[in-house]
């Protein structure tokens, strides 16, 4: 299929160098330009997980005229837990997409492990690293069980038997504090039971990378400290690497190895929790002040 | 100088929509050799298209079918030549009304749920978590959708023939003004209705039946904007169903004359 789409792109490439109706040309092969989405076949090493290196480099990306990501660098390295903090609408979240491949980069680079997850040759780029996604919406199936949505990798897949598969869906689940709770449908969930559900569905595919955006966002101050738990007991129990976006400064100091500050589409500061607290950085004073309701403010 | 950058930058809009609607179509068709893994799927979108329907489209058909004989019956009365309506009512059902209709009908009740279906995935982060999940959102949702169109909406077409034809029996008998017996109703219309023309009339049902799952799903995996981007692509699945459907009927029945 990818090799009938690249023909037809091929063709019209060549037609819309040589045409007077190039813009036009140009849009069709666009068009055809091959898959709406692109399917992951691979499925190795199911039972073991591990940490991957993320480096991001001179990463942007303009919507029209808004420039949102400028030149953006990063360096996450395995097994680590890193956060992206920064008020809304910096591109905290844009950035995420970037790395799970949801959104092309207008120009940069992502390596995961070293692989330039844009540049490779369709096909000859089969990753050999899992990475999976908590959306800030949880983005749970409607249509599934809690137990289905859990499974639903493993299902597709076939990455193993029937029964085996069940096994997995409730040690997940336990893993998240909702043992028993298969057969329940995703609108009889709480917003906090959404995002575990989401993470054991995450977690289902043992992955070597997972990302979080906006865990807390419309969660009470209690159900993110139980999140914040979760989050905490899986760096102890499963080896990967975690990126956390967020504008809840405290969840991502207290989970995190690394912080990042983004400000206007740009990182403006990176340390350990400890280094971000004392910063002098006008930026990031400002967003630990205005987050913490003036406490830290009040000392200086 | 500004009304032409308007009329040609309707021009390369177009032409990215219908080469993206082609670029579906194809990756649709290529997933048909999944169809066995989404077995469940694909049976539960023929029940939504088929049994979902069938009562609505049957009652339609009915009325359908005897206004066809009402209209029909009386202007052939006046010739002397009433006896005819048999056929002029079965092959009017068969070769467009019932075809026609139907995917009209599917069209307004299914292809506009489909929009807004995909389309609420779609701006609630569920196409994006699918990909996260490494399933192709056109294998998991669009080629079912398709492969249930295709196979439903012919099948719901030959019980609205059925029920048209059966509707103008009755009109044709009870009716005084009429007054043709069911026997030379049949008679009539079983020698002059072949299994071409009902093959025919399947054909296009099949064609219209894949215009529907095709717009339904290329616009909810177009959608943007909230709930009210949903709206937007409700409506517009079902303008642009209507629209093709009647072009592709003009072009079929040209082809099939």
């Amino acid at each position: 299929m990818t090799s009938f789409h690249g023909k037809q792109n091929e063709l019209l490439t060549v037609l819309s160098g040589v045409s007077p109706f190039n813009g036009l040309l140009g849009k069709l092969a666009h068009g055809f330009g091959g898959h709406f989405f692109e399917e992951e076949k691979y499925v190795s090493r199911y039972e073991q997980s591990r940490g991957v290196s993320i480096s991001i480099r001179n990463l942007n990306k303009s919507f029209e005229e808004n420039h949102v990501l400028k030149d953006v660098n990063l360096e996450i390295a395995a097994g680590e837990t890193f956060s992206i903090i920064g008020p809304s609408g910096t591109g905290k979240s844009l950035l995420l997409k970037h790395i799970v491949k949801l959104i092309e980069p207008d120009s940069g680079n992502v390596l995961i492990d070293g692989q330039d997850i844009y540049r490779g040759k369709p096909g000859d780029a089969e990753r050999n690293y899992r990475y999976s996604m908590v959306f800030q919406s949880s983005a749970l199936f409607n249509s599934l069980s809690v137990g289905e949505n859990v499974g639903l990798w493993l299902r597709e897949k076939r990455v193993c038997r029937e029964a085996r598969i069940r096994r997995i869906i409730r040690e997940k689940l336990k893993l998240v504090g909702l043992q028993g709770k298969e057969e329940l449908r995703t609108e009889e969930l709480s917003g906090g039971m959404k995002k575990r559900v989401a993470i054991a569905r995450s977690l289902a595919m043992n992955p070597d990378l997972i990302l979080y955006d906006e865990p807390t966002a419309e969660l009470d101050p209690v159900t993110s400290d139980e999140l914040a738990r979760v989050i905490m007991s899986l760096r102890e129990k499963v080896e990967l690497t975690t990126v956390i976006v967020s504008h809840d400064l405290n969840f991502a100091l207290h989970l995190s190895d690394r912080v990042a500050m983004m400000q206007d589409g740009k990182i403006v500061e990176i340390g350990t929790p400890e280094e971000i607290k004392q910063s002098r950085n006008p930026v990031v004073r400002n967003f630990i002040y205005t987050t913490t309701k003036g406490i830290q403010g009040e000392g200086n | 100088m500004n009304l032409i950058s308007a009329i040609g930058r309707k021009i390369l809009h177009l032409a990215q929509g219908t080469g993206e609607m082609l670029s579906l179509l194809f990756e649709m068709i290529y997933y048909f050799k999944e169809a066995p893994r989404n077995v469940h799927s694909i049976f539960s979108q023929m029940y939504q298209v088929g049994v979902g329907t069938l009562p609505i489209a049957m009652l339609m058909a009915l009325f359908v079918g005897m206004v066809l004989a009402l209209q029909t019956g009386s202007e052939l009365t006046q010739y002397g030549s009433q006896e005819a309506i048999g056929a002029i009512v079965g092959l009017s059902m068969v070769k467009e009304l019932g075809p026609v209709m139907t995917s009209l009908l599917v069209a307004g009740r299914i292809g506009s749920a489909m929009a807004a279906e995909v389309g609420a995935m779609k701006v609630y982060e569920e196409i994006d978590a699918l990909r996260t999940l490494e399933i192709n959102p056109v294998r998991y949702l669009a080629m079912p959708r398709l492969l249930g169109c295709l196979l439903a909406v012919p099948a719901l077409t030959v019980f609205t023939m059925l029920v048209g034809i059966f509707g103008g029996s009755i009109i044709a008998e009870v009716n005084p003004m009429i007054n043709v017996p069911i026997s030379v109703y049949y008679d009539n219309l079983m020698r002059s209705l072949g299994y071409v023309d009902i093959l025919k009339g399947l054909i296009k049902a099949m064609v219209f039946g894949g215009i529907i799952a095709h717009v339904g799903c290329y616009i909810g995996f177009g959608t943007t904007g909230g709930a009210r981007g949903i709206g937007v692509s409700t409506t517009r699945s079902v303008v642009i169903s209507f629209l093709l459907i009647m072009i592709a009927n003009y072009f079929l029945t040209r082809f099939m004359i």
